[in-house]
């Protein structure tokens, strides 16, 4: 009796935490959406953290990462209240609460500059974070690209965006980061190529987003996806046909003529052996022929991708009505809903109650930056 | 005239506050809050690694706000059962019946408490700054002022939380002592908001507000973070403010239980 109780008590814990273990067991990531209808002001959220406002307002910034999906795929951050912008307030929020931790600019920079095209909000965002924090690299960055990419300012006027860069380099504290912002100037020099104006800005992007997150994934298609397009335009211009074996093809004369300096690093097309050939677009599929124009399907299959979420959302709304889950896409379209055909070589399939795309197996690794 | 026989003031303080450090040290709720300290530091990493960036600054950020909520919670939970727990012991008649002057038991507690409170504070801090250096967080004397101040804080509570005490009972007494704590660091964005009211507004809201203390003067963690110097000056007027405030509020306790009927 004395060794029952004990031998009862160990069973029952290690019955009890496996049970809570076994919900972590082949758990998949699920994309949660939520609003962020109530946000306080700056000066109310301050007044309430009670000497923790630093901590506060991380917590309130992890949170907000659910959000963050939502605004991706809707592209529209308005409370449905009152109308308002909800990534400004939550980033005057914490902003406000927590100055010094420039991840927030960071990721106003991404959200308000990229994806909803506010640059005045983002400015006003970017002028705070240096006044808060006089010396930070990465704050100069996002401003200078921010001139540079959305108000133009470098052609515009010369003279202030270098004035700009020169109080940048004003205000870095070592020799090396002040040769990095001379470098960096030499940079904007070099962009000439019609079309990747925006590639510097979303670059920069990919540099503060974390591998592996829902953030990350999104910029480097996003760079992906604008260096396809713009693989198909030089593709194009390039004068590039289709073989008998449905492989794209380019003279070596039009590639010369084209670009006298050399081949861009980004371009469609690479140098191999005497001649050229074609690459495989930046998703690391092959480029086709399609309505008698270059095409890239790994460009195809993201924007299928992002139409997904929508056919997923339209699933489950399709769900409540009918009071049971379609399970194939042929029951979904019987169900009124309209699904889009898939892009070539890709077909639809639900899966776990979600639309997923299958694709085709890539014929080489998709580019990294 | 004070017999010679007896033992002075200090000596009678000293034997108080180290029965109640001992007692506190010795309590299991001690050891207790100190483990419940480090399993929630130990988890704060997971918090950095969800942060979407390597997590040491967010880390940082929860292992000093954990040292300073964690702290307040023990000061006023200790500070307020302190002297309610000799009354229901029944122990406080057996001292008072010495030759002991009452604000010398009442300091002597407190002293007592403000010693273990400390204990506390530097265990606790131990802790969060070997598991921050543990994990690849950068660790600086910043943090060490820091977790100073934070100390300070817990101390002026702890002595709010007692003086609470000697005018209501234990239960109501906490949850002043919380209230306190909010109050404390609410009037210190008061002044930003301060110009919406007029008049005897102004002066009824500002007057309120300067009754409490002003706990904003102690989160300095918020700073000390980011590396952001504070200086020697600076670091002595938040000092000599908190012992204000703590000789205060043990005064009035004073002044309250030498009124009591016991």
């Amino acid at each position: 009796m004395r060794l029952l109780l004990p031998v009862a008590a160990v069973l029952a814990a290690t019955t009890l935490v496996g049970w809570n273990a076994t919900r972590f067991v082949g758990a998949e990531a699920r994309i949660r959406t939520k609003e962020l209808d109530f946000l306080p002001s700056p000066l109310a959220a301050r007044l309430t953290a009670c000497g923790h406002a630093n901590t506060l307002a991380k917590l309130r910034w992890i949170d907000s990462f659910a959000y963050f999906q939502l605004v991706l795929d809707r592209k529209d951050d308005r409370i449905s209240a009152t109308g308002e912008s909800a990534f400004e307030r939550l980033y005057a929020m914490l902003v406000g609460m927590d100055p010094h931790f420039t991840e927030y600019h960071n990721s106003a920079a991404l959200n308000l500059g990229a994806i909803l095209d506010r640059p005045h909000r983002l400015l006003a965002i970017l002028t705070q974070g240096l006044i808060d924090n006089p010396h930070d690299t990465g704050l100069w960055r996002q401003l200078a690209v921010l001139m540079h990419t959305h108000y133009k300012l470098e052609e515009r006027h010369l003279v202030q965006f270098n004035a700009l860069l020169d109080d940048w380099a004003a205000h870095e504290l070592t020799a090396e980061r002040q040769q990095q912002v001379w470098d960096w100037k030499a940079s904007f020099g070099r962009r000439t190529y019609q079309g990747l104006e925006q590639v510097p800005y979303w670059l920069e992007q990919l540099r503060h987003a974390k591998t592996g997150t829902p953030t990350h994934d999104f910029v480097l298609g996003t760079l992906r996806e604008q260096l396809a397009r713009w693989g198909e335009q030089e593709l194009k211009a390039l004068g590039a046909q289709p073989g008998p074996d449905g492989i794209l093809t380019v003279t070596a004369e039009a590639v010369a003529r084209h670009w006298p300096g050399g081949i861009p690093s980004v371009a469609p097309v690479r140098a191999a052996g005497s001649g050229v050939v074609v690459r495989e677009d930046p998703f690391g599929f092959a480029y086709t022929w399609v309505d008698g124009a270059p095409f890239s399907p790994g460009r195809a299959y993201r924007r299928a991708l992002n139409m997904a979420d929508n056919l997923s959302a339209k699933l489950a709304d399709n769900a409540v009505t009918a009071k049971a889950w379609a399970t194939t896409i042929d029951a979904l379209r019987t169900a009124g809903v309209t699904v889009p055909p898939p892009p070539a070589g890709a077909s639809w399939r639900i899966k776990d109650q979600r639309v997923v795309l299958d694709t085709p197996t890539v014929v080489a690794p998709p580019w990294t930056f | 005239m004070a017999d010679p026989a007896l033992p002075g003031a200090a000596t009678l303080i000293r034997v108080v506050a180290g029965s109640t450090f001992r007692e506190a040290v010795r309590s299991r709720t001690f050891l207790g809050l100190l483990i419940i300290f480090a399993v929630c530091v130990g988890l704060s990493r997971i918090v950095g690694w969800v942060s979407s960036t390597d997590g040491n600054i967010v880390t940082t950020d929860l292992v000093m706000s954990l040292q300073a909520i964690i702290g307040v919670l023990v000061a006023v939970a200790t500070g307020t059962a302190l002297v309610q727990s000799e009354i229901t012991n029944k122990t406080l008649y057996t001292v008072i019946s010495r030759p002991i002057a009452r604000w010398q038991f009442v300091v002597g507690k407190y002293l007592g408490l403000a010693a273990g409170l400390a204990l506390g504070q530097a265990a606790m801090l131990a802790i969060g700054l070997a598991y921050l250096a543990a994990t690849g967080a950068e660790v600086h004397r910043w943090l060490l002022l820091a977790g100073l101040l934070t100390l300070v804080e817990v101390l002026v509570m702890a002595a709010v939380s007692l003086c609470w005490t000697a005018l209501s009972s234990p239960l109501l007494a906490a949850v002043l002592g919380l209230a306190t704590w909010f109050c404390g660091h609410a009037v210190t964005s008061l002044p930003e908001l301060i110009h919406h009211l007029k008049g005897w507004q102004l002066v009824v809201a500002a007057g309120l507000a300067s009754l409490v203390p002003n706990l904003g003067q102690f989160a300095y963690r918020n700073q000390a973070v980011y590396q952001l110097p504070l200086g020697w000056a600076d670091l002595a007027q938040r000092l000599g403010y908190g012992a204000l405030w703590i000789a205060l509020l043990v005064t009035l306790t004073v002044v309250v239980f030498r009124r009591k009927h016991l």
